[in-house]
């Protein structure tokens, strides 16, 4: 007994402090602007360019429909934020998923899209999925409500 | 028989498919043009109807508690008010806005993002098994959880074993229990099972439905009851009646949506490169109406045109109505199938395929239309299994953390 | 509500809480009252005030969560349900702060096309439930006031000015203060405020205010030194300024000439033009036809709108992107940075940007 207890003791302790790394741990977000979600692929890979073909396409249809961030993964707040290129937001169909306002602001100056993007900001949007007659291939988001 | 190329088992060419597709279109632009205040009254009258009738049936409860001649009738109605008030909030309300359909309205307190709705499951992880998945993959086995709640056998693809063979038992179970169902519903309990959950999602998520299950179960069982002094039992029991109600209400409308004969099942060739019109088609084939009155529709979210509302999500319900008319004349010119039928008939035929597909499929007989047979060189042995982690499209692992603050605080 | 009720109702509505999640206490307690909610801060119109033909001034009572905290000058952000939408707005706040106040009062002249505005002019009925934002602004008075001061007003620019006069005759700075007034407004009739002003003049010893009819006098010709005619002594009073853009920017580059630009208080209305004008020039509106030749002070926006295009926009000062269009051809310049805008093709947000030469757009 008495040779086990300061070795108890040791692990013990490490337990509590894996215990608390695992908390620690759990309120890291997986995703925030270096890693943008929709931007990341299932493998891990990470493109971040303004070009459509960057996006993950099937986070994209997540981000839509779960009405959460494409950028940190977190439910959406209003107002909904979407960055875009001159041209997307000239005819008011964004490829990007919705985002937050923060999440948006952050992702416009990171230098791979400087320069390329803009934000704008709406309460609701329609999902368009690609028909098969349109230049589009991929789904397009339309702000229904401008701020 | 789940549907492996819906274009060619709707008989329609490339061309038909896609000028289905822009009729739709054409709905669905002339919706969104017309959206206007008569929509935002609709929604903010069912708001207010529904907060008073929870009023009505909480002060109900408590005054008639305090006479003996009074406590009986009294909690009777005040339950069943009180069932009421929560079939509407989840069914027109919640559901509803959950989706989006009112976002346009740009009123902070009535948007997607913040809506918390009177039932276990946190609204984030409703906006991801619903939203996302079931919307996205409706139908398409191993794919939708909806498709038996990761509980029941719903296709005849699925895989039999003896545990089927209990089948009626946890019918009955999920339908009373069904707001729990619904709660444990994102957690996808085949993958638990299998050991392929990520436990950091897990624990997160589990942590989210203890926090707002145990607010809801609070607040009904602990709360009111203990406010009600001795007759605290009373209390509980309607409040028990009135969960039991909305329970068993919305089980019947979730299973009559895409259960009942001629809805169909789909597999996963399906779902690579559909373009829209593929997808219109798709939601038509798989989802099912059922017939009745204003208030039926009302009650049950307007879910009665389930087929409408898999067309257009994200369109306010109260314009399904009008828009079934047009979806229906449509299918009438592709022949296309539309599925509908009264409400104890498509929960009859929903009832029959649980029974039936507790017993292995050379016992019973497939009560759905028969597509025609696949040509034998293209034929892809169906997978049966439900898929994991790695094999589908993307399983997000992040719900981040579901809270009251982003509501309550400001 | 007093201070102490606030601590004990928050304790309330938070245990209030078990009894309505997942919905808030409020959102039954405005079944009863619409106002009785701090979920969002609303408030009720009491009744709208016509001014003049085209301004009214909307006296709003202020739900729970509301604190008459304001300062005379500041605006507030009100959100209006026009055709089943929520379109917000910031305005001045034209009534003076009172710890004891019950109601808040903001003007608003209607703007041809802007339908926020004609609405709330012309279509608000008493009654109505509107949204409210905090208060904000730094176009404010210190505590105390000076001795001297000087306002120079033009148009409708006259709100946050009329709730710093109100805040000062409320306080009796208006009889031990030298206050001097200049109002500019296009004729007499479209003056707001015009009679209270002159009831305030013949009450107060301390107040002088003067009217200039821009219709029939011009425009007060600030380079040319028209302001020592005005106020001879404005060298040596603290002043707040607020009006059309051209007018602000007459009096910057002349208090800054003078070496006094601390003293000079500005309001710029609804953008705040940090950046260099544009050089001016005629822009051309390729749908509709239409031109106008502007100088570079002048907006795409105001452009437009004085060539009658019915052009887009929303806050008019480069935050909500409503009024955004392509520019075809040309060149515009952001007034907030200095930033030119050239591309073919290139959205442009036409609240703030200027005309550097010639250049066409899309509607």
């Amino acid at each position: 007994m008495v040779a086990h207890g300061p070795r108890r003791l040791v692990s013990l302790r490490s337990l509590l402090v894996r215990g608390a790394q695992a908390v620690a741990a759990d309120d890291t977000p997986d995703h925030h602007v270096d890693r943008p979600y929709a931007w990341t692929h299932d493998d891990g890979s990470l493109t971040l360019a303004p070009e459509v073909e960057a996006l993950d396409r099937t986070r994209v249809t997540q981000c839509a429909l779960s009405r959460v961030c494409g950028v940190c993964a977190e439910p959406l707040r209003r107002p909904v934020a979407f960055v875009g290129t001159d041209e997307e937001r000239a005819r008011n169909a964004f490829h990007a998923p919705p985002l937050h306002q923060v999440c948006a602001d952050a992702l416009v100056v990171r230098r791979e899209v400087a320069g390329a993007w803009t934000v704008t900001t709406t309460s609701g949007f329609e999902f368009v999925r690609p028909g098969r007659d349109e230049p589009e291939t991929r789904p397009t988001f339309q702000p229904n409500s401008l701020l | 028989m789940a549907i492996s190329d819906v274009a060619e088992y709707a008989h329609l060419t490339d061309e038909e498919v896609e000028q289905l597709g822009r009729e739709l279109d054409a709905i669905r632009a002339e919706v969104e043009e017309s959206r206007g205040p008569a929509d935002a009254a609709y929604i903010r009258r069912v708001i207010r109807a529904q907060r008073l009738m929870m009023v009505a049936s909480r002060v109900v409860m408590a005054v008639s508690a305090h006479d003996d001649r009074t406590r009986k009738p009294g909690a009777i109605a005040g339950g069943t008010v009180l069932g009421l008030a929560k079939i509407l909030e989840n069914m027109e309300i919640g559901h509803n806005v959950m989706h989006g359909q009112w976002d346009w309205m740009n009123d902070p307190e009535i948007h997607s993002s913040n809506w918390e709705w009177d039932t276990a499951q946190p609204a984030e992880q409703w906006k991801h098994s619903h939203n996302y998945i079931h919307h996205q993959f409706t139908n398409v086995l191993g794919h939708d959880n909806d498709v038996g709640y990761g509980v029941l056998r719903m296709a005849r693809e699925q895989k039999w074993t003896p545990v089927s063979l209990g089948q009626p038992v946890y019918n009955a179970l999920l339908a009373g229990l069904f707001q729990w169902g619904v709660a444990l519903h994102d957690l996808d309990l085949e993958r638990i099972r299998k050991m392929e959950k990520d436990p950091k999602e897990l624990r997160r998520q589990l942590k989210q439905i203890y926090k707002k299950g145990s607010r809801q179960a609070l607040k009904d069982y602990v709360v009111y009851p203990a406010m009600a002094g001795k007759h605290w039992r009373t209390t509980l029991a309607a409040n028990a009646w009135a969960n039991f109600m909305r329970n068993m209400w919305s089980y019947v409308i979730i299973f009559c949506g895409h259960f009942p004969d001629g809805a169909l099942h789909f597999t996963e060739e399906e779902l690579e490169d559909e373009t829209r019109a593929e997808w219109y088609l798709r939601q038509i084939l798989g989802a099912a109406n059922f017939k009745g009155g204003p208030l039926l529709h009302v009650m049950s979210g307007n879910l009665g045109f389930q087929i409408e509302h898999h067309l257009f999500p994200d369109l306010p319900s109260n314009r399904y109505a009008e828009i079934s008319v047009k979806v229906r004349a449509l299918c009438e010119k592709y022949d296309i199938p539309y599925t509908t039928g009264p409400l104890p008939v498509q929960y009859g035929q929903a009832l029959r395929t649980i029974m039936k597909l507790s017993l292995p499929n050379g016992m019973t007989s497939s009560n759905s239309p028969n597509p025609p047979p696949p040509e034998q060189e293209n034929m892809i042995p169906l997978d049966r299994r439900r898929k994991s982690e790695s094999e589908r499209p993307t399983r997000r692992e992040e719900t981040g953390s579901w809270s009251r603050t982003a509501r309550g605080a400001s | 509500m007093a201070n102490g009720g606030t601590l004990t109702w928050e304790k309330v509505r938070r245990a209030g809480r078990h009894l309505t999640t997942p919905l808030l206490p409020d959102d039954y307690l405005t079944l009863l009252n619409p106002l009785w909610s701090s979920r969002e801060l609303r408030g009720r119109v009491e009744k709208v005030v016509p001014e003049t033909d085209d301004a009214a001034t909307i006296v709003i009572r202020p739900g729970w969560g509301w604190r008459f905290e304001h300062h005379p000058g500041q605006y507030v952000g009100i959100g209006v349900d026009v055709g089943g939408k929520f379109h917000w707005r910031s305005y001045s706040v034209s009534s003076p702060p009172k710890r004891t106040g019950r109601t808040l009062a903001i003007t608003v002249r209607a703007m041809p096309e802007g339908f926020v505005s004609s609405h709330l002019v012309n279509g608000l009925e008493p009654g109505t439930i509107v949204r409210l934002a905090t208060p904000a602004g730094d176009f404010t008075l210190p505590e105390p006031p000076p001795q001297r001061l000087l306002f120079l007003v033009g148009g409708s620019g006259v709100t946050p000015v009329m709730s710093m006069l109100r805040t000062l005759d409320r306080r009796g700075h208006l009889d031990d203060r030298d206050v001097v007034v200049h109002y500019s407004s296009t004729s007499r009739e479209r003056m707001i405020f015009r009679d209270e002003l002159e009831s305030l003049e013949a009450r107060h010893a301390g107040l002088a205010v003067q009217q200039r009819y821009t219709d029939d006098e011009g425009i007060l010709d600030v380079p040319g030194g028209a302001l020592d005619g005005v106020c001879a002594d404005w060298r040596e009073r603290e002043t707040w300024a607020c009006g059309p853009g051209p007018m602000l920017d007459a009096l910057e580059a002349h208090w800054t000439e003078a070496g006094l630009e601390e003293r000079l208080h500005l309001e710029r209305f609804s953008l705040d033009l940090g950046g260099e004008g544009g050089e001016g020039g005629t822009v051309y509106f390729q749908n509709s036809g239409k031109e106008a030749t502007v100088d570079g002070a002048t907006t795409v926006l105001e452009a437009g709108e004085s060539a009658g295009v019915g052009m887009p926009y929303g806050c008019r000062m480069g935050i909500c992107h409503t009024c955004t269009l392509t520019l075809v051809k040309g060149r515009v310049r952001d007034l907030r940075t200095g930033e030119d805008f050239d591309q073919p093709n290139e959205p442009v947000q036409t609240c703030v940007t200027a005309p550097v030469g010639d250049c066409t757009l899309n509607i």
